[in-house]
């Protein structure tokens, strides 16, 4: 009996060890491909940004921004004056207080002049809960709406309410804590003059918990004291400026960020709008807007422009960072069930065989061979199929490579350019990153490996904000 | 250790690859302040040229100095001193020395560095180029319409616009065209309406070639004339109106251009694309044709269409008839008709359309 079990489990210890090993190395070349590719296009892009090769247009795209906020009364009304500052010639902002439980509507009316419309008829295009009461008030040129709806429970309901009201052919949808950057809105119209083709634009987002902002561009700021903070910046450095370029580049974009994405109104309405069940409705939306023209064979593209740049609130603490996984982590297992069809099918190109494929492999199950891989490891060292010493050394260097890809991503994509890289702020990106290896990455694995068991409670529970706290404004 | 280095080296290989490429990185970085510093320092190369120019009173470079503007940095330089300091002298060099930058540039630097030299043609001073200049300028922008990006594209259609030959514009049109490549029509119509010569001549070179270009480029030189208020072919565009083979974009831009000039034919043409279209499938046209009706105040005739018009079950169409007809201002009666009518839709548009003063077009 105790034979056969030992057999079992070297035979276990020996094939898992195998496929690990180059399921790690897969991942460790896809990343290095990932980083060298976004530095080199970053690099690009900043030499021919300097030799004027780029579309600079005074004429923009008409954009509707939603604000879709939920219990957001701490940073709503900055949010709504930060955007008042973009640089941009016409854009509209509609605010979608979705039925919230705290003052979201009342400190909006308080802050600005907003009136009772009450002969705007709605056009339903999209499935969303009933809208109660529509306010308007012009701010300069920019016309500010504020909608009062029954709560639909997530912000894929709020969105499409604002959808249906915005009056402009482009929409932007952000959270009702984030900070649009004066300039993105007109870097992100770039890859719309570009190409007549260009359906959905995603920025690049940054955590916005330790900058100072002046007219809504940021002044300093960068790694501060919270760890919980400074990890997700360089989590959000790795991931942005690494694979999402890489993605880019074969117009197989999954995700174009909740946080801050562009899309042309008519293609939304075409896959009828944000898919109110999904938990991770950006990354929803983008795998349908992907299918739907991938099958029509309609020629689109869907563009990452990180010179656009939205900030956003990190959660601040490891409670709030678990739920914030936690959903995205069920909104990820939900699309991929929703959309299987396309998985390794042909006819969706390189979405279909490679990047969903990928997305499975090394994110979806990634928590799951995680585990499996400690266990393995444990049972290797305990039947002697493996020394400590060689696994630590293995271990080491994939902590090392990591750090290495942290620094460079880090590196590309600095918080505030315009000050001086400094030691000290390097020694504290390789601290965080030995951290995040130790530490954070195991962690959210865990974190996302209890998704599976809590899928069901999450899917049907209603949306929850993370605790705000105001952004520091300088005057 | 010599073991584990043995089993792991293809691991220890990459981690030194990366390595590396971060030490690159760091050292790139920290030596952006050096370039900046000899950024500078080519600045004041320029500026001694100039210096020396000035005083000899020709702007003929030497050999060595024309060989600068095929290295990155010299040619942004003189391009920094070109749209600040020395504008003036910027231009004689580019005036004096035509065929030996085009040359040069032309056939050593890279497609982005063509594409700067087309910037700084772009926004120099070219008013005082002979003929013979001008046609060196625009044989090398010519040539970075074909097979180049979009960027290098739109600086070269600046560059023209800018050396304000209304033949070369139109010709640029024609390749892109011939060459199916799309740019953006907005671009295409708002360049053009920055030529700096004479916009009626561009106008009349544009319209001897309107036949060969694509649909898209033809959009672009219908939406310049709108912007430009150039009406001397609206009877041409309303007989293209009746053509079958053009497409709805171009019958709407058609439509955006003669509705300018009120006139009764130009009325006819919208009632009747309203009252043929306002009900259809494509119903783009016909929430163009409604905007222009507004400007017939007391016509019968447009309140009808109009009235026909504000229950399309298109959103665009409804709106814009309400918005029209609330600026026509018919009597009392055409508004009580349809807000106690039988058609919900019409009603909340023209009450919407009421309460906003007519300023609801979409």
């Amino acid at each position: 009996m105790m034979a056969g079990l030992r057999t079992a489990a070297v035979m276990f210890t020996t094939y898992f060890n195998a496929f690990i090993t180059v399921y790690l190395w897969i991942y460790t070349l896809y990343l290095l491909i990932c980083c060298l590719g976004g530095a080199f296009n970053a690099n690009r892009r900043r030499r021919m940004e300097a030799l004027h090769n780029v579309i600079d247009h005074e004429y923009y795209y008409p954009i509707s921004i939603l604000v879709p906020a939920y219990n957001e009364e701490a940073g709503v009304v900055q949010t709504v004056r930060n955007l008042l500052r973009l640089e941009f010639k016409r854009f509209e902002i509609v605010v979608i207080d979705d039925g919230s439980k705290d003052n979201t509507k009342q400190v909006m009316l308080d802050a600005f002049p907003l009136a009772l419309e009450t002969s705007r008829p709605i056009r339903y295009q999209v499935t969303c809960h009933p809208i109660h009461e529509i306010y308007s008030c012009r701010m300069g040129e920019v016309l500010i709406t504020l909608i009062s709806k029954e709560n639909g429970g997530c912000k894929a309901d709020a969105i499409n309410a604002g959808i249906n009201v915005a009056a402009y052919p482009y929409i932007i949808n952000m959270d009702g804590d984030e900070i649009l950057q004066k300039d993105s809105l007109r870097l992100a119209c770039r890859a719309l003059l570009e190409s007549s083709n260009v359906v959905g634009v995603g920025g690049n987002i940054k955590i916005s918990n330790n900058m100072h902002f002046r007219d809504a561009m940021p002044v300093s700021g960068g790694m501060g004291k919270n760890a919980v903070v400074n990890m997700q910046i360089l989590e959000y450095s790795r991931g942005f400026l690494g694979t999402r370029v890489f993605q880019d580049l074969m117009n197989a974009n999954l995700i174009i960020s909740g946080g801050y994405g562009l899309f042309k109104k008519d293609a939304l309405i075409a896959i009828g709008g944000y898919d109110p069940v999904s938990k991770g409705e950006d990354m929803e939306v983008t795998v349908k807007l992907q299918q739907y023209y991938r099958k029509s064979k309609t020629p689109f593209s869907m563009r990452f422009v990180p010179e656009s740049i939205c900030w956003t609130q990190g959660p601040a603490s490891m409670k709030d960072l678990k739920s914030q996984r936690l959903r995205w982590h069920c909104g990820l297992i939900q699309t991929i069930t929703k959309y299987k069809s396309m998985i390794l099918n042909p006819r969706y190109g390189v979405v279909g065989m490679f990047m969903l494929p990928y997305i499975i492999m090394y994110e979806l199950l990634s928590p799951i061979f995680m585990v499996l891989g400690c266990i393995s490891t444990a049972l290797s060292i305990i039947l002697g199929s493996t020394s400590i010493a060689a696994m630590a050394a293995a271990f080491m260097m994939y902590v090392l490579l990591g750090l290495i890809l942290t620094a460079i991503t880090y590196i590309d994509n600095r918080y505030c350019p315009q000050e001086k890289l400094t030691f000290s702020e390097m020694v504290k990106v390789l601290f965080y990153g030995l951290l995040d290896a130790f530490f954070f990455r195991p962690y959210i694995a865990l974190v996302n490996f209890t998704a599976f068991f809590k899928y069901k409670k999450i899917t049907t529970s209603k949306w929850v904000s993370p605790v705000r706290v105001k952004v520091s404004e300088e005057p | 250790m010599t073991e584990i280095l043995k089993t792991n080296y293809q691991i220890i290989g990459i981690c030194a690859l990366v390595l590396a490429v971060l030490i690159v990185r760091i050292v790139v970085y920290l030596r952006n302040g050096k370039r900046e510093r000899a950024q500078e320092n080519r600045r004041m190369g320029w500026e001694s040229v100039i210096t020396r120019c000035g005083n000899a009173g020709s702007f003929v470079l030497k050999g060595r100095e024309i060989a600068r503007f095929s290295v990155s940095g010299w040619l942004r330089a003189f391009g920094e001193l070109s749209e600040t300091t020395q504008k003036k002298a910027c231009a004689a060099i580019l005036r004096d020395n035509s065929r030996r930058l085009t040359a040069r540039v032309g056939g050593r630097a890279d497609n982005a560095e063509k594409g700067y030299f087309a910037y700084v043609l772009s926004v120099a001073d070219l008013s005082g180029l002979t003929d013979e200049q001008k046609a060196d300028y625009v044989g090398f922008v010519r040539r970075l319409l074909s097979g180049s990006s979009v960027y290098c594209r739109e600086n070269a259609l600046k560059a023209l616009y800018n050396l304000g030959d209304a033949r070369a514009v139109a010709d640029a049109v024609e390749t892109l065209s011939d060459d199916a490549r799309l740019h953006n029509e907005k671009l295409l119509s708002d360049g053009m309406n920055t030529f700096s010569g004479d916009r009626a001549e561009l106008a009349r070179a544009l319209m001897e070639r309107f036949d060969r270009y694509d649909d898209h480029s033809q959009s672009a030189v219908i939406t310049f004339f709108t912007v430009a208020g150039f009406h001397e072919w609206d009877t041409l565009f309303k007989k293209r109106l009746e053509s079958g083979d053009i497409s709805t974009d171009q019958r709407c831009d058609i439509l955006r251009l003669i509705l300018k000039v009120p006139s009764e034919e130009t009325k006819q043409i919208l009632i009747r694309t309203l009252m043929d279209k306002g009900k259809a499938e494509d119903w783009q046209t016909a929430a163009v044709a409604a905007t222009g009706l507004d400007e017939y105040p007391g016509d019968d005739e447009a309140v009808e269409a109009l009235k026909y018009g504000i229950t399309s079950p298109a959103w665009n169409v409804r709106m814009n008839c309400a918005s029209s007809l609330v600026k026509l201002d018919p009597p009392a009666k055409v508004f009580d008709e349809i807000l106690g009518g039988s058609d919900a839709f019409a009603a909340d548009a023209l009450r919407f359309a009421l309460n906003s003063k007519g300023s609801v077009s979409v």
